[in-house]
């Protein structure tokens, strides 16, 4: 069985009296271990896709199941930090229900070294780049050991630099860790950059599911990924 | 120059002109005494031990009155925001009670409180209710629904989003409420001390004035000025010591 499963989902939003089709009849299993994205125009319906499947929302028609009770974490096109709370605090509110402190140090520990954010540990949201507070969000959803990564477009404001750093760190976690990974994203190099398979959506429907089988430490100078880009392309306009 | 060293000259060159005016004779000394005369006042006052009697009189009624005001509206603020139905009750009232000035208040207060102590501090109450209650609601009006949506995200259950996201967020603006809360208290204190009071640093100006003592007047009114400074002063630095955060948040007043 898959690890999510969608089966004929819709979801209509009424704004001013008309009716938006942000989802229109989606049929999507999702398997462990796998790394998605999702592209498409604004609009297209890819962050209505991710917040049912989040549960945020639910679906005006067709079913979500999920293969147990499934342990997830999300990333969001901006931080989302509690703007009181140090770096430390903000990643300790994802494991509030953490009853052992040890563990919880030891999480934390952990989850401060692996984003490179250990000198940081007293620091306040006001204090950290726009680079560094998606870090915490990232640690933030990573530190409770999710098993489904939901991630919204997280890299979209960040400058290419950093965006570039961010994406080697979360090819590295995906690498290391048994998790699987829902990635919507603007952009079809990130897409092609990071993911196993692409999923285009168009008008609330996935019109196209691509597989990308390139090897890791991929070069958006290949010949075959250069070949799946314009196909993407393509495939969006 | 440093921006204390400026508002320190400043200071200065205003005792400076008014030595020189009261001084030269160029304004009549009984409306505006030297600052010798008022200093010898002060003097005179401390001896006495009535001064230092009267200034802690004063402060200890703000700070009753700002327990009972904060013992009320932190927790208003909080119902009314949880349940905004309640709210919508008492939301027509509150604006009504927020027009009236607190000492247009003052004829009942005394009927309903007597003269004693309870006058005073409703008076302070009601001086320094609005900013606090209005402030602390509107910050967990504006906390972003985004941000609590990440606790959804997180599966917090409500209590916990209140505990870990809400309060946290509204924290500046309650924090702001509170500063303005305590100086609106301090305000009201010489209308508080105007209602029948034998005591305090409002008492001491009209009795002074009564008694022609103008240099009194000037000294409790610099005395009241003192004590808002370094209140404000020290709590402003205490809350970016404790508060970090403060320093760089747009409610900071």
């Amino acid at each position: 069985m898959p690890l999510v499963k969608l089966d004929n989902v819709s979801k209509i939003y009424s704004i001013e009296n008309a009716s938006v089709t942000a989802l229109d009849n989606i049929t999507l299993s999702i398997e462990s271990g796998s790394f998605i994205s999702v592209i498409g125009k604004s609009g297209a319906g890819k962050t209505t896709l991710l917040r049912i499947i989040n549960r945020i929302e639910k679906p005006d028609t067709g079913t979500i199941s999920y293969e147990r009770s499934v342990k997830t974490g999300t990333i969001f096109q901006e931080p989302r930090l509690i703007r009181t709370k140090t770096v430390e605090k903000n990643l300790k509110l994802a494991l509030c229900r953490e009853k052992d402190n040890d563990e919880k140090k030891r999480l934390i520990d952990e989850t401060l070294e692996m984003t490179g954010l250990e000198h940081f540990r007293k620091a306040y949201p006001f204090q950290l780049s726009g680079g560094m507070a998606q870090r915490v969000a990232l640690g933030r959803a990573l530190c409770r050991k999710p098993e489904l990564l939901l991630m919204d477009e997280p890299f979209g404001s960040l400058d290419a630099i950093t965006r570039k750093n961010l994406q080697q760190e979360l090819t590295s976690i995906y690498r290391s860790r048994a998790i699987t990974i829902i990635f919507i994203t603007h952009d079809v190099t990130e897409a092609i950059m990071l993911s196993e398979r692409i999923l285009v959506m168009n008008k609330g429907r996935i019109t196209d599911n691509i597989a990308v089988d390139l090897p890791r430490e991929r070069n958006e100078n290949d010949r075959d990924f250069i070949n799946i880009r314009k196909k993407l392309y393509e495939l969006i306009i | 120059m440093n921006s204390f060293f400026r508002q320190t000259v400043f200071i200065i060159f205003l005792f400076a002109l008014w030595f020189f005016l009261a001084e030269s004779g160029m304004v009549n000394s009984y409306l505006v005494p030297s600052p010798a005369r008022v200093f010898e006042a002060g003097v005179e006052m401390t001896v006495n031990g009535k001064l230092q009697t009267n200034i802690m009189i004063s402060i200890m009624r703000v700070i009753y009155g700002f327990i009972i005001t904060a013992s009320a509206a932190l927790p208003l603020a909080f119902i009314f925001y949880l349940f905004p139905l309640l709210y919508s009750y008492f939301r027509g009232f509150f604006a009504f009670l927020k027009s009236i000035p607190p000492l247009a208040a003052v004829p009942l207060l005394i009927l309903w409180f007597g003269i004693d102590e309870a006058s005073k501090i409703a008076l302070i109450f009601l001086a320094s209710f609005f900013p606090v209650f209005l402030d602390t609601f509107n910050g967990l009006s504006q906390v972003d629904k985004k941000i609590l949506e990440m606790g959804d995200t997180l599966d917090l259950t409500y209590f916990e989003k209140i505990y870990y996201i809400l309060i946290p967020e509204a924290l500046p603006s309650i924090i702001t409420g509170l500063r303005l809360g305590f100086a609106y208290c301090w305000r009201a204190l010489i209308g508080a001390e105007m209602i029948a009071a034998s005591s305090g640093l409002g008492y001491m100006i009209l009795d002074a004035e009564e008694m022609a003592r103008i240099d009194i007047v000037y000294l409790g009114i610099i005395c009241i000025g003192v004590f808002g400074l370094v209140i404000e002063f020290t709590v402003l630095r205490l809350v970016n010591r404790v508060f970090p955060w403060m320093s760089c948040e747009g409610t900071h007043k």
